[in-house]
Protein backbone atom coordinates (compact mmCIF):
# COMPACT_ATOMS: atom_id res chain seq x y z
CA UNK A 1 0.00 0.00 0.00
CA UNK A 2 1.41 3.41 -0.94
CA UNK A 3 0.66 6.91 0.19
CA UNK A 4 -0.41 9.52 -2.34
CA UNK A 5 -0.42 13.24 -2.97
CA UNK A 6 -3.81 14.73 -2.21
CA UNK A 7 -5.04 16.68 -5.20
CA UNK A 8 -8.52 15.30 -5.71
CA UNK A 9 -10.27 15.13 -2.35
CA UNK A 10 -14.05 15.43 -2.50
CA UNK A 11 -15.32 18.11 -0.12
CA UNK A 12 -19.08 18.25 0.46
CA UNK A 13 -20.82 20.54 2.94
CA UNK A 14 -24.60 20.24 3.10
CA UNK A 15 -25.79 20.53 -0.51
CA UNK A 16 -22.62 22.26 -1.72
CA UNK A 17 -19.76 20.62 -3.60
CA UNK A 18 -16.76 22.70 -2.59
CA UNK A 19 -14.16 20.39 -4.11
CA UNK A 20 -12.92 22.82 -6.73
CA UNK A 21 -12.86 25.69 -4.21
CA UNK A 22 -10.98 23.81 -1.48
CA UNK A 23 -7.31 23.24 -0.87
CA UNK A 24 -7.31 21.78 2.64
CA UNK A 25 -9.55 19.36 4.45
CA UNK A 26 -8.81 18.10 7.95
CA UNK A 27 -11.25 15.61 9.47
CA UNK A 28 -10.65 14.35 12.96
CA UNK A 29 -12.25 11.91 15.34
CA UNK A 30 -10.79 12.53 18.79
CA UNK A 31 -11.41 10.19 21.69
CA UNK A 32 -11.19 11.71 25.16
CA UNK A 33 -8.47 10.10 27.23
CA UNK A 34 -9.66 9.44 30.80
CA UNK A 35 -6.93 8.98 33.34
CA UNK A 36 -7.45 5.77 35.31
CA UNK A 37 -4.03 5.66 36.93
CA UNK A 38 -4.04 4.02 40.32
CA UNK A 39 -1.63 2.69 42.90
CA UNK A 40 -1.59 -0.62 41.08
CA UNK A 41 -0.54 0.92 37.73
CA UNK A 42 3.14 0.10 38.27
CA UNK A 43 4.27 3.68 38.00
CA UNK A 44 2.76 4.23 34.55
CA UNK A 45 -0.28 6.19 33.43
CA UNK A 46 -3.34 4.23 32.51
CA UNK A 47 -6.15 5.59 30.44
CA UNK A 48 -9.56 4.56 29.26
CA UNK A 49 -11.46 5.81 26.24
CA UNK A 50 -14.04 8.44 26.95
CA UNK A 51 -16.35 10.42 24.74
CA UNK A 52 -15.58 10.82 21.03
CA UNK A 53 -15.63 14.14 19.18
CA UNK A 54 -15.76 14.62 15.41
CA UNK A 55 -14.55 17.81 13.76
CA UNK A 56 -13.42 19.23 10.44
CA UNK A 57 -11.31 22.15 9.34
CA UNK A 58 -11.73 23.09 5.70
CA UNK A 59 -10.04 25.85 3.71
CA UNK A 60 -10.04 27.14 0.19
CA UNK A 61 -10.58 30.00 -2.24
CA UNK A 62 -13.63 32.13 -1.78
CA UNK A 63 -16.19 33.90 -3.94
CA UNK A 64 -19.91 34.58 -3.96
CA UNK A 65 -22.06 34.15 -7.05
CA UNK A 66 -25.39 34.31 -5.28
CA UNK A 67 -26.02 30.58 -5.23
CA UNK A 68 -23.12 28.16 -4.95
CA UNK A 69 -19.94 29.97 -4.00
CA UNK A 70 -18.28 29.17 -0.70
CA UNK A 71 -19.35 32.52 0.76
CA UNK A 72 -22.95 31.81 -0.31
CA UNK A 73 -22.77 28.40 1.37
CA UNK A 74 -21.14 29.33 4.63
CA UNK A 75 -22.75 32.70 5.24
CA UNK A 76 -26.16 31.06 4.86
CA UNK A 77 -25.24 28.08 7.00
CA UNK A 78 -23.17 29.75 9.66
CA UNK A 79 -24.36 28.24 12.93
CA UNK A 80 -26.46 25.61 11.18
CA UNK A 81 -26.40 21.87 11.42
CA UNK A 82 -24.94 20.27 8.32
CA UNK A 83 -23.57 17.03 6.99
CA UNK A 84 -19.92 17.15 5.97
CA UNK A 85 -18.37 14.43 3.83
CA UNK A 86 -14.75 14.25 2.77
CA UNK A 87 -13.46 11.68 0.28
CA UNK A 88 -9.67 11.84 0.43
CA UNK A 89 -9.11 10.01 -2.86
CA UNK A 90 -11.83 11.76 -4.84
CA UNK A 91 -15.00 10.17 -3.50
CA UNK A 92 -15.60 7.93 -6.51
CA UNK A 93 -18.07 5.04 -6.17
CA UNK A 94 -16.58 2.30 -4.08
CA UNK A 95 -14.01 4.57 -2.43
CA UNK A 96 -13.88 5.59 1.19
CA UNK A 97 -15.35 8.79 2.52
CA UNK A 98 -15.59 10.21 6.02
CA UNK A 99 -18.91 11.73 7.02
CA UNK A 100 -20.51 13.25 10.10
CA UNK A 101 -23.23 15.59 11.25
CA UNK A 102 -21.65 18.95 11.90
CA UNK A 103 -22.25 22.37 13.34
CA UNK A 104 -20.53 25.09 11.33
CA UNK A 105 -19.37 27.20 14.24
CA UNK A 106 -16.60 29.24 12.65
CA UNK A 107 -16.44 30.79 9.21
CA UNK A 108 -13.45 32.98 8.51
CA UNK A 109 -12.78 35.01 5.42
CA UNK A 110 -9.18 35.81 4.61
CA UNK A 111 -8.34 38.87 2.56
CA UNK A 112 -4.60 39.32 2.29
CA UNK A 113 -3.49 42.06 -0.03
CA UNK A 114 -2.60 40.68 -3.45
CA UNK A 115 -3.61 37.11 -2.60
CA UNK A 116 -6.74 35.20 -3.52
CA UNK A 117 -9.77 35.76 -1.31
CA UNK A 118 -9.89 32.78 1.03
CA UNK A 119 -12.19 30.96 3.41
CA UNK A 120 -11.70 28.75 6.42
CA UNK A 121 -14.37 26.79 8.28
CA UNK A 122 -14.23 24.93 11.56
CA UNK A 123 -17.09 22.54 12.19
CA UNK A 124 -17.71 20.40 15.25
CA UNK A 125 -19.58 17.13 15.36
CA UNK A 126 -23.15 16.48 16.35
CA UNK A 127 -22.56 12.75 16.65
CA UNK A 128 -20.04 10.23 15.55
CA UNK A 129 -17.61 10.24 12.65
CA UNK A 130 -18.30 7.44 10.18
CA UNK A 131 -15.88 5.95 7.68
CA UNK A 132 -18.08 4.78 4.85
CA UNK A 133 -18.16 3.63 1.24
CA UNK A 134 -19.44 5.81 -1.58
CA UNK A 135 -22.48 4.27 -3.28
CA UNK A 136 -23.24 7.25 -5.55
CA UNK A 137 -20.60 9.84 -6.43
CA UNK A 138 -22.58 12.62 -8.20
CA UNK A 139 -20.48 12.24 -11.36
CA UNK A 140 -23.52 11.33 -13.44
CA UNK A 141 -26.73 13.32 -13.80
CA UNK A 142 -29.47 10.84 -12.94
CA UNK A 143 -32.66 11.25 -14.91
CA UNK A 144 -34.49 7.96 -14.39
CA UNK A 145 -35.21 5.39 -11.72
CA UNK A 146 -32.36 2.93 -11.14
CA UNK A 147 -30.65 0.61 -8.69
CA UNK A 148 -27.06 1.39 -7.83
CA UNK A 149 -24.11 -0.96 -7.82
CA UNK A 150 -24.05 -3.31 -4.86
CA UNK A 151 -21.07 -3.17 -2.47
CA UNK A 152 -20.12 -5.79 0.09
CA UNK A 153 -19.63 -3.69 3.24
CA UNK A 154 -20.04 -6.39 5.86
CA UNK A 155 -22.63 -7.22 8.46
CA UNK A 156 -23.71 -4.86 11.21
CA UNK A 157 -22.85 -6.45 14.54
CA UNK A 158 -24.94 -6.06 17.66
CA UNK A 159 -23.96 -2.77 19.23
CA UNK A 160 -23.05 -1.26 15.87
CA UNK A 161 -25.19 0.87 13.59
CA UNK A 162 -25.63 1.34 9.86
CA UNK A 163 -25.22 4.98 8.81
CA UNK A 164 -25.91 6.84 5.56
CA UNK A 165 -25.55 10.40 4.35
CA UNK A 166 -27.08 12.06 1.30
CA UNK A 167 -25.95 15.24 -0.48
CA UNK A 168 -28.17 16.39 -3.37
CA UNK A 169 -25.91 18.81 -5.25
CA UNK A 170 -28.08 19.75 -8.21
CA UNK A 171 -31.68 19.33 -9.26
CA UNK A 172 -33.57 20.46 -12.33
CA UNK A 173 -36.71 19.76 -14.28
CA UNK A 174 -40.39 20.43 -13.67
CA UNK A 175 -41.52 19.20 -10.26
CA UNK A 176 -38.54 16.84 -9.95
CA UNK A 177 -38.56 14.26 -7.16
CA UNK A 178 -35.79 12.04 -5.85
CA UNK A 179 -36.32 9.13 -3.48
CA UNK A 180 -33.22 7.31 -2.27
CA UNK A 181 -33.37 4.12 -0.21
CA UNK A 182 -30.39 2.21 1.13
CA UNK A 183 -31.07 -1.49 0.73
CA UNK A 184 -29.29 -4.56 2.00
CA UNK A 185 -29.21 -8.22 1.04
CA UNK A 186 -27.14 -11.29 1.69
CA UNK A 187 -26.15 -11.69 -1.96
CA UNK A 188 -24.78 -9.48 -4.72
CA UNK A 189 -27.82 -10.11 -6.90
CA UNK A 190 -30.14 -8.49 -4.35
CA UNK A 191 -32.71 -11.21 -4.89
CA UNK A 192 -34.62 -10.17 -1.76
CA UNK A 193 -33.52 -6.68 -0.74
CA UNK A 194 -34.49 -5.09 2.54
CA UNK A 195 -34.92 -1.35 2.85
CA UNK A 196 -32.75 -0.11 5.70
CA UNK A 197 -32.51 3.70 5.43
CA UNK A 198 -35.06 5.79 3.55
CA UNK A 199 -34.21 9.41 2.90
CA UNK A 200 -36.84 12.13 2.74
CA UNK A 201 -37.96 12.80 -0.80
CA UNK A 202 -35.84 15.53 -2.35
CA UNK A 203 -37.34 18.09 -4.69
CA UNK A 204 -34.24 20.28 -4.93
CA UNK A 205 -30.76 20.53 -3.54
CA UNK A 206 -30.58 19.31 0.03
CA UNK A 207 -28.66 17.13 2.44
CA UNK A 208 -29.68 14.57 5.02
CA UNK A 209 -28.24 12.31 7.68
CA UNK A 210 -30.25 9.12 7.45
CA UNK A 211 -31.76 7.57 10.56
CA UNK A 212 -29.16 5.04 11.75
CA UNK A 213 -30.15 1.39 11.92
CA UNK A 214 -29.20 -0.68 14.96
CA UNK A 215 -27.40 -3.97 14.49
CA UNK A 216 -27.48 -6.86 14.32
CA UNK A 217 -27.99 -6.96 10.55
CA UNK A 218 -26.78 -10.16 8.95
CA UNK A 219 -26.91 -8.84 5.38
CA UNK A 220 -23.54 -7.75 4.07
CA UNK A 221 -24.37 -6.31 0.64
CA UNK A 222 -25.64 -2.74 0.23
CA UNK A 223 -26.92 -0.60 -2.63
CA UNK A 224 -29.14 2.40 -3.25
CA UNK A 225 -32.54 2.09 -4.87
CA UNK A 226 -33.47 5.37 -6.54
CA UNK A 227 -36.84 6.56 -7.80
CA UNK A 228 -36.90 9.72 -9.90
CA UNK A 229 -40.05 11.50 -10.95
CA UNK A 230 -41.21 14.71 -12.55
CA UNK A 231 -40.89 16.15 -16.04
CA UNK A 232 -37.36 16.07 -17.47
CA UNK A 233 -35.90 15.55 -13.99
CA UNK A 234 -32.16 15.52 -13.39
CA UNK A 235 -30.29 15.08 -10.13
CA UNK A 236 -26.64 14.87 -9.12
CA UNK A 237 -26.27 13.40 -5.68
CA UNK A 238 -23.79 11.70 -3.39
CA UNK A 239 -24.47 8.83 -0.99
CA UNK A 240 -22.05 7.35 1.51
CA UNK A 241 -22.89 4.35 3.72
CA UNK A 242 -20.89 3.08 6.65
CA UNK A 243 -20.96 0.80 9.67
CA UNK A 244 -19.72 1.95 13.05
CA UNK B 1 -9.74 24.87 -17.04
CA UNK B 2 -8.10 27.68 -19.00
CA UNK B 3 -5.71 26.75 -21.80
CA UNK B 4 -2.40 28.51 -22.30
CA UNK B 5 -3.53 29.46 -25.80
CA UNK B 6 -6.73 30.92 -24.38
CA UNK B 7 -4.88 32.89 -21.74
CA UNK B 8 -2.38 34.32 -24.22
CA UNK B 9 -5.23 35.23 -26.53
CA UNK B 10 -6.96 36.96 -23.64
CA UNK B 11 -3.80 38.89 -22.78
CA UNK B 12 -3.39 39.95 -26.41
CA UNK B 13 -6.95 41.26 -26.45
CA UNK B 14 -6.29 43.34 -23.33
CA UNK B 15 -2.97 44.66 -24.66
CA UNK B 16 -4.58 45.62 -27.96
CA UNK B 17 -6.79 48.07 -26.06
CA UNK B 18 -3.75 50.34 -25.66
CA UNK B 19 -3.73 52.69 -28.60
CA UNK B 20 -0.72 52.12 -30.85
CA UNK B 21 0.47 48.93 -29.09
CA UNK B 22 0.41 45.60 -30.93
CA UNK B 23 -0.31 42.63 -28.72
CA UNK B 24 0.65 39.08 -29.67
CA UNK B 25 -0.78 35.73 -28.55
CA UNK B 26 2.31 33.85 -29.71
CA UNK B 27 6.04 34.54 -29.84
CA UNK B 28 6.64 36.06 -33.28
CA UNK B 29 9.84 36.00 -35.25
CA UNK B 30 9.39 39.64 -36.11
CA UNK B 31 6.94 42.16 -34.71
CA UNK B 32 5.53 45.61 -35.24
CA UNK B 33 6.82 48.11 -32.69
CA UNK B 34 5.75 48.84 -30.07
CA UNK B 35 4.90 45.21 -29.34
CA UNK B 36 3.83 43.23 -26.29
CA UNK B 37 4.45 39.48 -26.20
CA UNK B 38 3.35 37.14 -23.36
CA UNK B 39 5.75 34.38 -22.29
CA UNK B 40 4.71 31.56 -19.98
CA UNK B 41 7.05 31.30 -16.97
CA UNK B 42 5.58 28.58 -14.80
CA UNK B 43 2.45 26.67 -13.86
CA UNK B 44 1.50 25.58 -10.35
CA UNK B 45 -1.02 22.80 -10.88
CA UNK B 46 -3.64 21.64 -8.39
CA UNK B 47 -3.98 24.76 -6.25
CA UNK B 48 -7.46 23.47 -5.39
CA UNK B 49 -8.89 19.96 -5.14
CA UNK B 50 -10.28 18.10 -8.11
CA UNK B 51 -8.32 20.15 -10.67
CA UNK B 52 -10.28 23.15 -9.50
CA UNK B 53 -7.57 25.76 -9.87
CA UNK B 54 -4.14 26.27 -11.39
CA UNK B 55 -1.83 29.25 -10.90
CA UNK B 56 0.18 30.43 -13.89
CA UNK B 57 2.77 33.16 -14.16
CA UNK B 58 3.42 34.98 -17.40
CA UNK B 59 5.95 37.62 -18.31
CA UNK B 60 4.70 40.13 -20.85
CA UNK B 61 7.69 41.60 -22.61
CA UNK B 62 7.16 45.06 -24.03
CA UNK B 63 9.40 46.13 -26.90
CA UNK B 64 9.30 49.88 -27.54
CA UNK B 65 12.14 50.72 -29.94
CA UNK B 66 15.33 49.22 -31.27
CA UNK B 67 18.33 50.43 -29.33
CA UNK B 68 19.70 52.26 -32.36
CA UNK B 69 16.44 54.23 -32.60
CA UNK B 70 15.90 55.05 -28.94
CA UNK B 71 15.07 58.69 -28.31
CA UNK B 72 13.25 60.73 -25.72
CA UNK B 73 9.87 59.96 -27.30
CA UNK B 74 10.44 56.22 -27.01
CA UNK B 75 11.40 56.55 -23.35
CA UNK B 76 8.39 58.74 -22.61
CA UNK B 77 6.16 56.14 -24.22
CA UNK B 78 7.80 53.41 -22.17
CA UNK B 79 7.09 55.29 -18.96
CA UNK B 80 3.45 55.55 -20.01
CA UNK B 81 3.31 51.78 -20.41
CA UNK B 82 4.91 51.38 -16.96
CA UNK B 83 2.40 53.65 -15.25
CA UNK B 84 -0.11 52.10 -12.88
CA UNK B 85 -2.97 53.88 -14.58
CA UNK B 86 -3.71 55.92 -17.67
CA UNK B 87 -4.45 55.21 -21.29
CA UNK B 88 -1.03 53.63 -21.91
CA UNK B 89 -0.80 51.61 -18.70
CA UNK B 90 -0.19 47.91 -19.34
CA UNK B 91 -1.30 47.09 -15.77
CA UNK B 92 -4.57 48.97 -16.18
CA UNK B 93 -5.21 47.46 -19.60
CA UNK B 94 -4.74 43.85 -18.48
CA UNK B 95 -6.64 44.33 -15.22
CA UNK B 96 -9.46 46.05 -17.11
CA UNK B 97 -10.86 42.55 -17.51
CA UNK B 98 -9.33 40.26 -14.93
CA UNK B 99 -11.09 37.26 -16.47
CA UNK B 100 -9.30 37.87 -19.81
CA UNK B 101 -12.53 37.48 -21.70
CA UNK B 102 -13.96 34.84 -19.38
CA UNK B 103 -11.16 32.29 -19.75
CA UNK B 104 -9.69 32.58 -16.22
CA UNK B 105 -10.95 33.19 -12.67
CA UNK B 106 -8.81 36.25 -12.19
CA UNK B 107 -5.40 37.77 -12.89
CA UNK B 108 -3.16 40.49 -11.52
CA UNK B 109 -0.16 42.36 -12.88
CA UNK B 110 2.12 41.98 -9.88
CA UNK B 111 5.28 43.83 -10.88
CA UNK B 112 7.17 45.46 -13.71
CA UNK B 113 10.81 45.77 -14.58
CA UNK B 114 12.07 48.62 -16.72
CA UNK B 115 13.87 50.39 -18.34
CA UNK B 116 15.34 47.22 -19.82
CA UNK B 117 17.37 46.18 -22.79
CA UNK B 118 15.59 43.16 -24.26
CA UNK B 119 16.92 40.82 -26.89
CA UNK B 120 14.71 39.12 -29.45
CA UNK B 121 15.63 37.42 -32.74
CA UNK B 122 19.16 38.82 -32.63
CA UNK B 123 17.95 42.39 -32.15
CA UNK B 124 18.09 44.55 -29.03
CA UNK B 125 15.25 46.73 -27.86
CA UNK B 126 14.39 49.24 -25.17
CA UNK B 127 11.51 47.80 -23.21
CA UNK B 128 10.06 46.46 -20.01
CA UNK B 129 8.77 43.25 -18.47
CA UNK B 130 5.48 42.79 -16.64
CA UNK B 131 4.75 39.79 -14.42
CA UNK B 132 1.15 38.64 -14.64
CA UNK B 133 -0.23 36.15 -12.14
CA UNK B 134 -3.19 34.19 -13.50
CA UNK B 135 -5.54 31.85 -11.67
CA UNK B 136 -7.92 29.58 -13.53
Amino acid sequence: MATFAVTDAKILVAQYDLTGDSNRGLVSGDIEELDSTNFGSGGWRERKAGVGDAAATLEGFNYADGTSGPDDAFWARHGSGDVITVGPTGGDEGENAYTFQSLTGSYEQTANHGELYGWSVSASGRGNLVKGTVLEDASTARTATFNGTGRQLGSVASGEKLYAALHVLSASGTSPTLDVVVQSDDNSGFTSPTSRITFTQATGTTHEWGTPVDGAVADDWYRISVTIGGTSPSFEFFVVVGIA
Amino acid sequence: MATITGIKSGLKTRLDTIDGLTGYSYVPGHFTLPAAVPFLDEIDWDEAMGRGLDALRFTVRLYVATLDHVDENAQTALHGYLAASGSGSVKAAIEGDTTLGGVVDTCRVTLARGDLMLEHANNRYLGAEFEVQVWG
